[in-house]
This record gives structure tokens, C-alpha cells and sequence, in this order.
């Protein structure tokens, strides 16, 4: 980073830089933004005049009563809890792999590609014919250890699973392409320089790649929790539009949609809205404040 | 050599721009009619179905020179309510709409539609006898008419024939012989009766047929009522010792059906295309009524209405009328139910003789229509999106959590009943 | 010598069974694709469809107008990843090389959009839309999507990568941020920008909600929207949204085919040196 102290010409010259970005964002992202901070307060509100006639804090105060939303904080948790990690952590020994592999090595790295190419109404439909309890791929596979059938979209508990590990499936090739780009940024030299040094392949890769790699693991971490935060569609459509048997994958989202979409209530659900923005907020500051300490730039 | 690589990426850019420039402009339709008043229709149908839909929409604008309608699919239900959401606060609506009759109280509420009373003003009362009960009480609200019905079918029984014969079973006309013909299948395997994901319209019908409406349009609520729940454990009982089954997360029993997982399937007429293109073509399948619920038919209609957004001039609403008018027409109704299999919306169109050599033709669409005098429909009310909901909660916590019915339909009542008086 | 081929062959194994995985879906999707309805809902179901129904596609395809949705997704995706990779490189380089007042609030607050899901902005993208009378055209489908700050994010993570020795060098040399952004930074990120390409192509075709819902007619249609056609309230023709999804996906695997070569050439290989 260049430490030189910022002027009104440079500030300038940047926002020239920043601007297209900038006019989009301002009116496609951010006045929305702010649009439903408001909607989320208001109490009497006709949305067909957009007039509004009361303004409080009734919706906070419904959502943080409803046992529903609780549920939904709590599955949205379990289930970045279970796809985040474990994607990260696959995508970045599948990279690794890919990344050494000499032989076949685009056949490869199309395959681990293809899923996240796969538009996901028609793979979320195909994996739930692989989940079917009678006669689906996985509980056929599952049989050969002695496994008994699961009724994995069905059963309460064994939803979140079906769910997390389609998700994972899905991703995965999102978050390999990056680690891979986070690999071919890393100077060969460095490797080098390290193996002249008598380094073997597992201290090369803790002292060299992993440190050298931290700027990408870090970026795909973050994003991987703030699209964990906000899964909708997977569910949407592995459940046929329903959360889940027993609400067992009751999501903020899906609860906002609900609210939103089939319950005509807007302060509602743009306060379950503000809820789940600043739930990732903080998450995400937590990753950031973490960074400070473990992200090496070269 | 780098700038050079440079100043290819701005031409590409500058190209990009050009094409952005020209892609921006408004894609508006070459207006081939000249002074037709244009009616905009947005539909929830998709594929084939809007195929038809717009063979019945072209019918009708050469029929008549003074209007133009323009139907186009807005995707699926879910898909089209969304939009129309969109559309309403930015004050973009169509002139016509095809919502479940379900969301009428919702849309009026919340101000998206205008009342067709001047359209049924306009219908002799011959006319409106004409067309079946059920799918006219859906059509108003209080006294006043918001919808006409469009696309309905009603609950049906669809029976396979090859394992009646194996078992020596016949069409059980009561829910009792359902119940007993499961006792007999249960050993090798195949339930009696198989459903879709969840038994709610059942359920609704069996209250019925004990003359109890789980949510009147007035806020009576005897959703836990001992009679509901008592219909509601029937099936519950029957799920629980094997012999009724739910088609859980494939929403549709269909596929279970055709392969032979059950001997009857209770679920929409509008599912009997869907049949009639997966059964293998050695499987022998009929259709029959529902089963009757202590000695009295429930048969429950569902489907789409369309209405009048707000926001059309005077012109558009009385084309609006009259393309309405011309869909409720025996001659139309008859022709949009042999292209699509779902139900004739009147007698006269039952009745017709183009209708009656269809049915010769296609034995098994006769139970749905033959279903449709003693058919009903459930009341629909302000809240019924959120009552939607909450009854898909509480049927799936019986099905998936083994709640027991009075606890879920305790629970059903108390939530209709804020949403009732909070409206 | 023998001690790395068998760590390249156990390398093989392990990928090829990882492949497996990722791929079964496909294999499956390619199957029913191909197979007659009753055969798609077959118990136990069969791998191989025992008579090709290879008309399934042909039936898919005049389904739906599907050459304007090609066409159209062809333009929207064109010019959608063309723009916005413009946007997010002017806007990682001034993330990453200039300093100017605001310069952490904004990133935050570009940051902070990534945290909204996108059905809390369907409604008052529609009207501001619709305010500029965009509804139903191309414009619609693109302008929304120029900018996208989880690619500027990317490219910032890469740009910050660039040693800054050759910033200073350049500087000293006469050559300005223009010019140093165009002829060292971006060719010097070449697989970052393709990646991000690759990313938003794929983001872009495979957008479904989106283009439903600010699109009214055919004409201005996406591919993804005509696999609504084959699902109904009453079912579902599975072989025929294999079929069409069959060719959704291709246009896709193709495209990364082409370009993933760039992702693999890296720093390392193309840039200091030259």
C-alpha cells in the first residue's frame, strides 16, 4: 500500500476511478438499502400509495417475540456453520491437489468446476431425486456400509444435512477457481528460494504457500459466510417452496420471504431484513478484525 | 507491445459501450393493430398451458375488432405474485391478472384490484346460475365480485386398476373402505391411499362433509374443532400404521402412483395430464369421486381466477369485461377445458355435446366434472396468505414431527385467530 | 524420481474419485435427458435409458422461444461482464493504489451491500427501474448488475499483490495511473480478471428471478426463464428440463473450456519477467 498521506487531488482523481462503480451502487444497492431501514419502521403503511401513517418500533418488537424468527437465526447459524468451514477447507486441498497435478489437470478442474456452472433450479431438482428415501442415489450408495435408508428430506433432523451438503457440492468449484487464483498470484521464487533452504514440501506449504495464500483464504472466507447468511433459493427449491419438514430449514431469508411475499408484511420482514444485515456486519468485522492479525500481504 | 494491448482492451470497451447503447433502447413491440384498445393479461401459466391460453386469447381478438388482448406468462405462481407486488407499488399493473381465488381478499385489501360488480351486472342471472356454485362463492367477497374463474379443478380419486384386480378390491366409496382396503395391501408393501405433500384439501373436505369450516369468511374458526380433529386423525392413524403415505418433498404423489405404490391417489384433476404422460403404458388407471366422509361428499375446488387491476382506463376495463364475458361462454369454457383437462366452469359447458363425446373419449376426466355440483370451496379471507402458511406448518409438524393433531390444530385456531381480528 | 510418480498417481486417484462426485449429478441429468416420461419416474430408476429419446431435445427446444433466449442471454451476458469488468478494475485499482479521503468508509460501505439478500432489493430496484422506464428492456437486465463489489474485492486481493516497487518505478518513469493501471496491473492479473470474468458470465446466464420478474414479453427474455416451461402445478416433465437445461449449462462449460487456460497462467509464469 502506498503511505502517502490523501489530498483533495488524489481524492479526486479516485472518485473519478470509483465513479461508474459508484453511481450504480449508489441507486441499485445502497437506496434500497436505506429504503428498507425505513420500511422497517413503519407500523400503518399502505403499500400500493406508499403512505405511511405510523412509525415504531412494533416490528422489532414482533420478530424478536416470534418464536419462528429465533428458529430462523438458529438454522441460518447451524447451516453457515456447516458449509462454510468445511468449504473452505475442501475447496483449498482440492486447489492444492489441482494445482500439482500434472497429468489431466483441465479434465479435472472442469469437473470440480461444473456444478457451480449449473444453474440452480435444475441441479437443486436433480439432487433431490438423490436424496429420495426409496430409491435415491445416495441412500442406494449409503446401503453398501450398512447405512439403513435415511428420508433425508423428510426427516427433521436429516434436512439441515441434505441441505448443507448439496450447498457444499454446489460451491465448492466457486471457491477452488479462487484458491487456484490465489495460487498461480504466488512468485515460484519464493518456493524456491525456501527449497534452496533445505525446506521439506509441509513447511513449505505452512511457511510459504499458506501465508502467501492468506489474502484469498481470507476473501473467500468472507464471502463464503455472507452468501451462507443469505441462502434462499437451495431451499426454496429442494423443498418445493416450503421450509423444510418441521421448519428444520426455517432460514432469515426464507422467513423474510415469507413475510414479504405471502404475508403482505412489509415492516416485518424489512425489519427481519435489518436484523440479518447487521448479524453479517458483525460477523464480518469479526473476520476483518481477525485479518489484521493473520493476513500477510507481500 | 503493452500499449498496444492497452489500446485493444479500450476498443473493446468502447465497443462494449456501443452495444450497451444500442441494447438499452426499449424493446417495444412492432404495434401491428391499428386502433384496438390493448389489453394487457398477465398469466401464471407456463409451457403448454400458455400455449393454450393463447390459442383461446386469439380466438377471441379475431372474434371482434374493438379489442386487442396481449397474454403473456409471468412464470409460475409464486414467480407471478411476486411480480405483481412489484408491479402494484410502481404502479405498472396489467389490466388483467390470474391469481388463486385464495388471494382475492388480500388483493382487495391491500388495494390491487377493482370489483367487476359492473361486469356481473351486465350477466343475466341464467348466466350466472350456469356456472357451478363453488367456483362463484370464490369469485366474491362479502356480496361484491372481484374474479371470474378461469382455471379450476376439483380433488379427485385416481385408482389403479391392476391392483384392485390382484387384491379383489373395489373403488372404496367411503373413507372406512379406504381405511380397510389398507389393512389388506399393508403386507405386501403398498399403501391404500397416497397423497401429495400434505392432506390439508382432504382434510378440509372430510370437515366439510361434518359441516364444519375450519375459517368461515365471517372469523368463525373451528379449525381444532372435535370434528376436524377427528377427520384430521384418520388420516394421521392411517399414516402411522403404514397404510397411507405422504409424497412428502416430491410435492406430488404422481410418480409414487404410477409405479404402483399405492392404490389410490387423492390429489387434483389438474395432476391427470401429468398421469396420463408418466404412466408406463401397461398400467390400467382410472379415476373416481372422493371417498365420502360420514355418508356426505367434500369435494374441494381450487384454482385460478382472473381479475381487474387497478389503474385501467374505461376503454380497458370494458374490454376487460367483455374478454371475460367471452371466456365464461359455454362454446370457450368447453374448448379451454378439452385443451387443458381442467374443469368446464359451467353446466351448459359440462353439457354440451362437444364436451360429452370429449368425456366418452377420456373416461377418466368424468370424475372431476361429475365431482363438480356437490363441489366447494373454502372460504378465503383477509390474512389467508399467513393462515396458508401456518396451516402448511402445522399439517407438516403432524406429518414430519409426529405432532399430535389437537396440539397442531390448537395451535392452527389460535394463529387464524389473530389473523382473522387483526384484519 | 519413482517416489513422485507415485505421489502424481495417488495425486490422480484421489482427484478422479473426487471428480466422480461432482460429476454423478450431470451424468444422471444427461440420462433423464434422454429417457421416455414413464422411464424418468422407473423404479428402481435405470442409468441407461433403454431406447434414446434423442427427439426430447428437439421437443425441449420448441418449447420456448429458445433462440431469442439464447440470443438475449448472449447480449445480457456480453455486455454485463464486459461493463462491469470495466467498473470493478477502475474501482480495485483506486482500492488498491490510491489514497483519497473516505477511502475505508466507502470500502465498508460497499462491503455492507453484499450483506442485503437480493429479495429485500427486488421491489425498489422494479420501481427506480420502472421510473426510468427500463422495465422490459435490456437495460433491466444489465445496468443493475455493473457493479458487483465481491469482484472489486477480488481484484483488490490480487492488485495488493502486485509488488509496489514496480508502482514507484513506473511513477519515476513518467507513466501515469492510466497507464500503469492498463499496461502493468491488468495484464499482470490476467487469470484474477478472467476468473471474475468467469464468475460473472456464469452469474449472469444462469440469472432466473431477476429476468422474470423485470421482463413482461418473450422478446427481451433470458435463457433460465424458459425452463419454466416445463414445470407446472400439477408436476413436473423431467426429461424435458433436463433436456433444456442440458443446453443452458453448455454454452457455459464451453466458455470455461476456452478461458481457463488464463486462470492457470498466473504471475508467475507471464508477468514479472516480460
Amino acid at each position: 500500500m502506498i503511505k502517502q498521506h490523501p489530498t483533495i487531488k488524489s481524492t479526486l482523481i479516485a472518485f473519478a476511478y470509483l465513479a461508474p462503480m459508484l453511481i450504480i451502487t449508489l441507486v441499485f444497492n445502497i437506496y434500497p438499502i436505506f429504503k428498507s431501514f425505513a420500511m422497517s419502521f413503519y407500523t400503518k403503511y399502505d403499500f400500493f400509495t406508499d403512505k405511511v401513517s405510523a412509525l415504531g418500533w412494533a416490528n422489532y418488537k414482533f420478530i424478536f417475540s416470534d418464536p419462528d424468527f429465533y428458529l430462523s437465526v438458529r438454522n441460518t447459524m447451524i447451516f453457515v456453520l456447516g458449509v462454510v468451514p468445511f468449504s473452505v477447507l475442501l475447496s483449498l486441498i482440492i486447489a492444492l491437489l489441482l494445482h500439482r497435478v500434472r497429468f489431466l489437470a483441465g479434465l479435472f478442474k472442469t469437473a470440480y468446476f461444473l456444478p457451480f456452472v449449473t444453474s440452480t433450479v435444475a441441479i437443486s431438482l436433480v439432487w433431490q431425486w438423490i436424496y429420495n428415501d426409496q430409491y435415491g442415489l445416495l441412500n442406494a450408495f449409503l446401503s453398501h456400509f450398512g447405512v439403513h435408508p435415511i428420508d433425508w428430506l423428510n426427516d427433521p433432523h436429516w434436512a439441515m444435512p441434505a441441505l448443507i451438503i448439496m450447498t457444499i457440492w454446489k460451491g465448492l468449484g466457486f471457491n477452488i477457481i479462487l484458491f487456484l487464483v490465489g495460487l498461480s498470484n504466488i512468485d515460484k521464487r519464493y518456493d524456491q528460494v525456501a527449497q534452496i533452504d533445505g525446506a521439506n514440501a509441509w513447511q513449505r506449504f505452512i511457511h510459504v504457500t499458506l501465508p502467501l495464500l492468506s489474502p484469498m483464504t481470507f476473501l473467500v472466507s468472507v464471502t463464503s459466510v455472507i452468501s451462507g447468511f443469505k441462502v434462499f433459493d437451495e431451499i426454496f427449491v429442494l423443498f418445493g417452496g416450503s421450509p423444510g419438514p418441521g421448519k428444520s430449514t426455517l432460514t432469515i431469508v426464507f422467513y423474510l420471504y415469507q413475510k414479504f411475499y405471502s404475508e403482505w408484511k412489509y415492516g416485518i420482514a424489512a425489519a427481519s431484513g435489518v436484523v440479518l444485515f447487521l448479524l453479517i456486519l458483525v460477523v464480518t468485522i469479526i473476520q476483518f478484525w481477525y485479518s489484521r492479525k493473520h493476513v500477510h500481504y507481500a | 507491445m503493452k500499449t498496444h494491448k492497452g489500446l485493444m482492451l479500450l476498443a473493446t470497451l468502447a465497443a462494449a459501450a456501443g452495444i450497451t447503447l444500442t441494447a438499452l433502447r426499449p424493446a417495444h413491440a412492432a404495434d401491428t393493430s391499428t386502433n384496438r384498445t390493448k389489453i394487457t393479461f398477465w398469466s401464471g401459466l407456463t409451457g403448454p398451458y400458455q400455449k393454450n391460453l393463447n390459442t383461446i386469447v386469439n380466438d377471441y381478438n379475431q372474434s371482434q375488432t374493438k379489442y386487442q388482448v396481449v397474454a403473456t406468462s409471468q412464470g409460475d405462481y409464486t414467480q407471478m405474485n411476486q411480480k405483481v407486488m412489484a408491479a402494484a407499488k410502481s404502479h405498472s399493473l396489467p389490466v388483467l391478472g390470474m391469481t388463486t381465488y385464495t388471494n382475492l381478499p388480500d388483493y382487495q385489501h391491500h388495494g390491487f384490484i377493482d370489483n367487476l360488480n359492473p361486469m356481473y351486472k351486465g350477466t343475466s342471472s341464467k348466466a350466472k346460475n350456469d356456472i357451478y356454485p363453488a367456483f362463484l362463492s370464490g369469485s366474491k367477497i362479502g356480496n361484491t365480485y372481484y374474479s371470474t374463474p378461469f382455471s379450476k379443478s376439483t380433488r379427485i380419486m385416481y385408482v389403479n386398476k391392476d391392483i384392485l384386480k390382484k387384491y379383489h378390491l373395489s373403488i372404496p366409496k367411503t373413507w372406512d373402505q379406504l381405511k380397510q382396503d389398507g389393512a389388506k395391501l399393508k403386507k405386501d408393501g403398498i399403501y391404500a391411499y397416497g397423497f401429495d405433500k400434505s392432506f390439508d384439501m382432504e382434510w378440509e373436505g372430510m370437515a366439510h362433509a361434518a359441516g364444519v369450516t375450519p375459517v368461515s369468511s365471517t372469523g368463525k374458526i373451528q379449525v381444532a374443532n372435535k370434528k376436524s380433529i377427528t377427520a384430521a386423525n384418520l388420516v394421521l392413524d392411517m399414516v402411522k400404521d403404514g397404510t397411507a403415505k405422504s409424497a412428502g418433498s416430491d410435492n406430488y404423489w404422481t410418480k409414487n402412483f404410477v409405479n404402483g405404490k399405492s392404490a389410490f391417489y387423492i390429489g387434483s384433476s389438474a395432476g391427470l395430464t401429468q398421469t396420463k404422460l408418466q404412466a408406463p403404458k401397461t398400467l390400467n388407471w382410472t379415476t373416481a369421486p372422493v371417498p365420502s366422509y360420514e355418508g356426505k361428499s367434500g369435494t374441494e375446488v381450487a384454482g385460478n381466477d382472473l381479475v381487474l387491476f387497478k389503474g385501467a382506463n374505461t376503454k380497458q376495463k370494458h374490454g376487460a369485461y367483455d374478454f371475460m364475458k367471452y371466456l365464461l361462454k359455454a362454446k370457450t369454457a368447453t374448448k379451454w377445458a378439452k385443451l387443458t383437462g381442467y374443469v368446464p366452469l359451467s353446466k351448459s359447458a359440462t353439457n354440451s355435446a362437444d364436451y360429452q363425446s370429449f368425456l366418452k373419449q377420456h373416461p377418466e376426466n368424468k370424475a372431476a366434472v361429475n365431482s363438480l355440483p356437490k363441489a366447494f370451496a373454502q372460504p378465503a379471507f383477509t390474512g389467508f396468505g399467513e393462515y396458508y402458511n401456518d396451516k402448511g406448518d402445522a399439517f407438516n409438524s403432524m406429518l414430519t414431527k409426529n405432532t399430535s393433531a389437537k396440539d397442531a390444530l390448537t395451535k392452527l385456531a389460535k394463529q387464524a385467530k389473530q389473523i382473522t381480528s387483526a384484519n | 524420481m519413482t517416489k513422485k510418480r507415485i505421489s502424481q498417481a495417488l495425486l490422480i486417484i484421489i482427484l478422479t474419485l473426487g471428480a466422480i462426485t461432482m460429476l454423478v449429478p450431470f451424468i444422471w441429468m444427461l440420462s433423464t435427458a434422454l429417457k421416455t416420461a414413464p422411464e424418468t419416474v422407473k423404479v428402481p430408476p435405470t442409468w441407461i435409458p433403454k431406447h434414446m429419446q434423442w427427439q426430447n431435445f428437439v421437443t425441449a427446444w420448441h418449447a420456448a422461444p429458445f433462440l431469442t433466449y439464447f440470443i438475449n442471454s448472449l447480449i445480457v451476458t456480453t455486455v454485463t461482464t464486459i461493463g462491469q469488468l470495466f467498473t470493478t478494475i477502475l474501482a480495485a485499482f483506486a482500492f488498491s493504489r490510491l489514497n483519497f479521503y473516505g477511502k475505508n468508509f466507502l470500502f465498508a460501505l460497499f462491503l455492507s451491500t453484499m450483506m442485503v439478500p437480493g429479495e429485500m432489493l427486488i421491489i425498489p430496484n422494479f420501481v427506480t427501474l420502472s421510473k426510468f422506464s427500463l422495465i422490459n428492456t435490456y437495460g433491466a437486465l444489465i445496468i443493475p448488475w455493473l457493479a458487483s463489489f465481491f469482484a472489486v474485492f477480488t481484484l483488490r486481493q490480487t492488485f495488493n499483490a502486485i509488488p509496489n516497487e514496480l508502482y514507484y518505478a513506473a511513477k519515476l518513469d513518467g507513466s501515469s495511473d492510466w497507464h500503469f493501471l492498463w499496461t502493468m496491473m491488468v495484464p499482470l492479473s490476467k487469470s484474477a480478471i478472467t476468473a471474475i470474468g468467469i464468475l460473472e458470465v456464469i452469474g449472469s446466464w444462469n440469472s432466473f428471478m431477476w429476468p422474470l420478474i423485470v421482463t413482461n414479453t418473450a422478446k427481451v427474455r433470458t435463457l433460465p426463464v424458459g425452463l419454466n416451461a416445463f414445470t407446472s402445478d400439477a408436476g413436473t416433465q423431467f426429461q424435458l428440463l433436463m433436456a433444456a437445461s442440458t443446453f443452458v449449462i453448455l454454452p457455459m462449460i464451453i466458455v470455461y473450456l476456452c478461458l481457463q487456460k488464463y486462470i492457470i497462467a498466473g504471475i508467475s509464469k507471464s508477468g514479472l519477467k516480460g
